[in-house]
């Protein structure tokens, strides 16, 4: 393996983990920032895994096809593992992890998740510029405003397409922003992950019309995604709509 | 030098006798070690409240805390994780995969000795080795993505 092996996709990924750790320093005093490195690296495991398991089981006709194919070695066993990665995987397997080290570090998990949760639509901006430089999750042709891929191994080559990558990477940026806000104000900080589910289902919702690859596993005329972020809405507005009857029990919940 | 607090973890300076966080005790280094040998039983779900003037232990069960031990049991973790963590820097070159293995190893054991209660340099060390190890074998892993080609013309990455 060279060191040109390197993709820039993972190179991104990668630099998206450590702009959370450097997010977490600034905004973590020293003693809770010596926590919560621990816990944001499980959450990074943890969302690495989640996010394959669920590649693997959007995408598993085609794994099953191509393992009975090639036939089931190490080799092309360790390529699928290389394959891909689904977000709304990686969101849940990143909470479970977190609140599974929280639980065994006995820190306060309400504090921790509005720590720690701005640092995942940060570490999705990088991945989602990964994403434009490679080419994948590319946007559906467009005429007007697009981009054009010469050397790419999965998008489409000299097509103009929509930059569904980099429009959701600036979103992400912003949906950041504002949880950043959200952190630095006592009153808002339980609602950070709320906020931040709200906004990003809502988003990827209409956001994934727009693009154009086509192994993300349809049922209907809607994608997973599409369908995860649908569920999400739901239970966070049912959430809202009950935490309101008892907002005071809510509030002495979380202190 | 800045010490630190058996109990919760929390900063203090080397003359105070409670710490300004928690309030626990502080115990010197020789009252410590003889801790360690009297409360030689498995600490899990026990929190033991010790008493150094009169020299017995009051021990309460609490099934929340299986940690705040006085003792200093994470040790070997710390160490293992350290070691563990320079191996997974040694497998960056060699094979990444299994070097992310153990480097998520060492993150465990690391792991397990903060939850211990040790709180010391080699822990720390080990840590950052094994977080290190895990950045740079996870690079090459998930750098094969553009590498492999294999499901690549129809697109191998499904976010």
């Amino acid at each position: 393996m060279e060191i040109m092996d390197i993709s820039p996709y993972g190179l991104l990924g990668i630099l998206g983990f450590i702009s959370g750790f450097i997010y977490l320093f600034f905004v973590c005093k020293n003693r809770e920032f010596q926590d919560l490195i621990y816990v944001y690296t499980w959450a990074g495991i943890g969302a690495m895994l989640g996010a394959k398991v669920l590649y693997v089981i959007v995408d598993y006709k085609r794994i099953n096809y191509f393992l009975i194919s090639e036939g089931v070695s190490f080799e092309n066993i360790i390529s699928i593992l290389n394959g891909g990665f689904v977000f709304y995987g990686g969101l849940a397997g990143a909470l479970i992890a977190t609140i599974f080290s929280c639980q065994y570090l006995q820190l306060n998990i309400n504090k921790v998740v509005a720590l720690i949760t701005p640092a995942m639509p940060l570490a999705h901006t990088f991945g989602r510029i990964g994403c434009a430089i490679v080419g994948c999750c590319y946007g559906i042709e467009t005429e007007t405003y697009g981009v054009i891929y010469e050397n790419s191994p999965y998008a489409p080559l000299h097509t103009k397409l929509f930059p569904v990558q980099l429009i959701e990477a600036l979103g992400n940026f912003v949906i950041f922003l504002i949880l950043i806000i959200l952190v630095s104000k006592k009153k808002y900080r339980n609602k950070v992950l709320i906020t931040y589910l709200y906004m990003y289902s809502i988003f990827r919702f209409f956001l994934e019309f727009l693009r154009g690859d086509i192994d993300r596993g349809f049922l209907w005329i809607l994608s997973t995604s599409q369908w995860i972020s649908i569920i999400i809405f739901v239970i966070i507005t049912l959430h809202i709509i009950f935490s309101k009857n008892n907002s005071k029990n809510g509030d002495e919940l979380n202190g | 030098m800045a010490r630190y607090c058996n109990n919760c973890g929390g900063k203090m300076d080397e003359d105070v006798a409670f710490c300004p966080e928690c309030g626990q005790k502080v115990i010197n280094d020789e009252q410590y070690n003889t801790s360690i040998q009297s409360i030689n039983d498995d600490g899990q779900g026990m929190q033991q409240v010790t008493n150094f003037n009169t020299g017995h232990y009051d021990l309460t069960t609490n099934n929340n805390s299986n940690s705040n031990d006085i003792s200093q049991p994470g040790k070997g973790f710390a160490i293992a994780s350290l070691v563990l963590g320079i191996v997974s820097l040694l497998f960056i070159i060699f094979f990444p995969l299994v070097g992310l293995v153990v480097s998520i190893v060492g993150v465990v054991c690391a792991t397990k000795a903060k939850s211990s209660g040790y709180n010391g340099g080699m822990q720390t060390a080990g840590f950052v080795c094994s977080l290190i190890g895990l950045i740079f074998n996870g690079l090459y892993f998930v750098a094969c993505v553009a590498c492999v080609g294999m499901f690549g013309a129809a697109g191998t990455l499904a976010h």
